[in-house]
């Protein structure tokens, strides 16, 4: 049995170091700096995909509101850009909002190190506070993901609304990169360098998710997940656990935004809706959820497909065919695609060929 | 006085269109406990099948109007019982999944919705007799929102009266309570589930006709609605349709009290503040059906 988990661990390990290395390459091997920035922007939603498993695959909470965290990170991130393309300057959201100074909690994003404290913190602290009340209050299951759909609402309500602090619904656009400019192919290295710092960060985290889901953590992580009374009735504070994961995931989906808006350029509050957050947990439940390299198998795969049938006659259906696919995912391949390898391909093949041996 | 009473009006009126939305969401949320994301789309349909409904008769739109809401209901009666057959009986006991699945279904009815009427908003013609109002001593009540009151109390007598007044009524309420003891009194339960979301999905329809009315109708038209529903079915109470009342009037009231001293989005945020803090002091919402079982949903 043992033998067994070590086995499927080694598969996924294998599987992401694949996933690495064609990552690390293909920069070097693609011309198009559209396509380079899109791979960029596959690894970011990679680590809010892991985040987001490690509360709803392992815990089993699931969180309709990620998306609340991945702005705030992409905001702090895009807060500081702007300020340094500017030099300091007021934006000019703020100035068509009758601004004249930078309004006070703006001034600390005029350091790297503070935007960066920011960026950990401002999520950290909120999904701790959140947290807390919430599962102090026992709510779960279903309840969990409505309270947290409505917190999106309101989050995303409260951006708009303050147009001159926020940019309102064009967010904030037109930022270049921590490392300077990457449009077009004069800037490429900037690019590149943009690119292998995301994959250090994304292999980091997926260090740290496999760290924290292979020892008792992770076992207790489950336990919550498949009997969340038992497990109190065992001794453990199981709010506290709750708590702890949600906090964590909070800010690597927070990470995740802030790389996001290197590649992107902008953040606007649509990354912030209700529709949105779901679309990352499509992600994972396509991928399949409660295995860390299903989340990133996922990201990826849900945002090629998109990429590739987004555009051009397509473009239509590509709702019916995401729609379809969520849906036939949920009800007749609940592991998702690694379930699909890891249990459901061995049992078929298993199946066939006791089948030929009685024949 | 009469800026108290109009306030007061919307209050009701804004309190009596969150009640119509959440309550087919208290049928099939509340009763059987099914996370219904699409709930949303099912009032988008229930608003375009107004608008086709006056297409096709013509006229000042007062009798396609009124013939709508009929139209309404059958269809998205129809439709939810043909997503209860394929999809939801699949799903019984995983209430994430259904949530996400049901997702996965409002996508693809956003973008049929799309592919028919295109991405432009359409409006319907209020019909005749609901485009005046009624003013008494300084103050207006304007008709289409007291046409909206009389139909969500119609509704709410209505579905009291199947709940509590009719053999369906106590087939559906036992079969909700304690399926496998029902299926032992003959009670065909599959059947039981199927009419009860179709009612819940025809009373969302219902709710898209009264939504026509507000404003132009769209594909994304449900997803407005769909955040307050859920939460006035969880502050009410799950299984309660008074519960589900107060809830409707405690968000409406509350609603437009702080918009008088807001901005309309500021007070959404408050608002939806306001409701979360408070179920931190009653987390199963106002009113509670109790139970002495430690795992419930």
């Amino acid at each position: 049995m043992k033998k067994t988990a070590i086995y499927k661990e080694k598969g996924s390990h294998i599987c992401f170091a694949v996933i690495v290395l064609l990552l690390a390459i293909s920069p070097l091997l693609i011309s198009s700096t559209s396509m380079v920035q899109f791979l960029g922007k596959c690894m970011c939603y990679s680590i809010v995909a892991i985040a987001l498993d490690l509360i709803w695959g392992y815990t089993g909470m699931l969180s309709l509101g990620h998306g609340i965290y991945f702005c705030l990170g992409g905001y702090a991130m895009a807060m500081y850009l702007r300020l340094r393309d500017n030099g300091g300057k007021i934006t000019d959201f703020m100035q068509t909002g009758g601004l004249s100074d930078l309004p006070t909690f703006w001034k600390p994003f005029e350091s790297l190190p503070l935007a960066m404290i920011a960026i950990i913190l401002v999520p950290g602290v909120l999904a701790g506070v959140i947290g807390f009340f919430v599962f102090r209050s026992r709510i779960k299951g279903v309840y969990f993901s409505i309270i947290t759909q409505a917190l999106t609402w309101a989050a995303y309500s409260l951006f708009i609304a303050n147009s001159k602090y926020t940019g309102g619904n064009n967010g904030i656009t037109d930022v270049s990169s921590l490392f300077g400019n990457t449009r077009g192919p004069a800037n490429k290295s900037n690019l590149l360098l943009l690119f292998w710092v995301t994959l250090l960060v994304l292999i980091m985290v997926y260090v740290l998710a496999m760290f924290l889901v292979n020892r008792k953590f992770g076992k207790l992580l489950i336990a919550i997940r498949d009997g969340e009374n038992r497990t109190f009735f065992s001794g453990y504070c199981v709010n506290n656990y709750k708590n702890f994961v949600y906090t964590l995931s909070a800010i690597l989906a927070a990470i995740g935004g802030a790389l996001f808006v290197n590649f992107n350029g902008s953040i606007t509050p649509s990354q912030m809706t209700i529709s949105y957050s779901i679309t990352m947990v499509i992600w994972v439940a396509v991928g399949g959820r409660g295995t860390i390299i299903g989340a990133v198998i996922g990201a990826f795969f849900i945002n090629m497909c998109e990429y590739n049938l987004s555009s051009g006659s397509l473009a239509v259906i590509w709702q019916y065919i995401i729609g379809i696919i969520f849906c036939v995912t949920i009800v007749f391949f609940q592991g998702g695609i690694v379930g699909i390898f890891k249990t459901q391909l061995p049992a078929l093949i298993k199946r066939h060929s006791g089948k030929e041996e009685v024949a | 006085m009469t800026d108290l009473i109009t306030t007061l009006f919307n209050g009701l009126s804004l309190s009596s269109i969150y009640l119509l939305v959440a309550l087919g969401l208290a049928v099939t949320f509340g009763l059987m406990g099914v996370i219904n994301m699409a709930h949303g789309e099912f009032i988008m349909i229930g608003a375009y099948m107004t608008y086709i409904t006056q297409k096709i008769i013509g006229g000042n739109g007062s009798v396609a109007y009124l013939l709508s809401i009929p139209v309404a209901f059958l269809i998205t009666f129809l439709l939810g019982c043909i997503l209860e057959k394929t999809l939801i009986t699949r799903l019984y006991g995983r209430k994430i999944d259904s949530l996400l699945a049901t997702w996965g279904i409002s996508l693809i009815l956003q973008q049929a919705a799309r592919s028919i009427f295109g991405s432009q908003g359409v409006n319907v013609n209020a019909p005749a007799f609901l485009k005046s109002g009624l003013t008494i001593g300084g103050v207006t009540f304007a008709f289409n929102r007291i046409f909206i009151i009389g139909l969500v109390i119609v509704c709410l007598v209505a579905v009291w009266l199947l709940m509590n007044k009719t053999v369906f009524g106590a087939k559906m309420r036992a079969t909700m309570q304690n399926r496998a003891m029902a299926q032992c009194m003959g009670i065909n339960s599959k059947k039981i589930d199927c009419i009860t979301f179709g009612l819940g999905s025809g009373l969302a329809g219902v709710a898209g006709c009264s939504v026509a009315l507000l404003g132009s109708v769209d594909s994304t038209v449900g997803q407005n609605y769909i955040v307050y529903s859920f939460m006035t079915v969880v502050l009410g109470g799950v299984g309660n349709l008074l519960g589900t009342v107060i809830g409707a009037m405690i968000i409406g009231f509350s609603s437009i009290f702080v918009e008088a001293y807001q901005s309309a989005s500021i007070a959404r945020a408050i608002v939806l503040l306001i409701i979360i803090i408070f179920l931190q002091f009653k987390p199963k919402g106002l009113f509670v059906i109790r139970s002495r079982s430690l795992d419930e949903e």
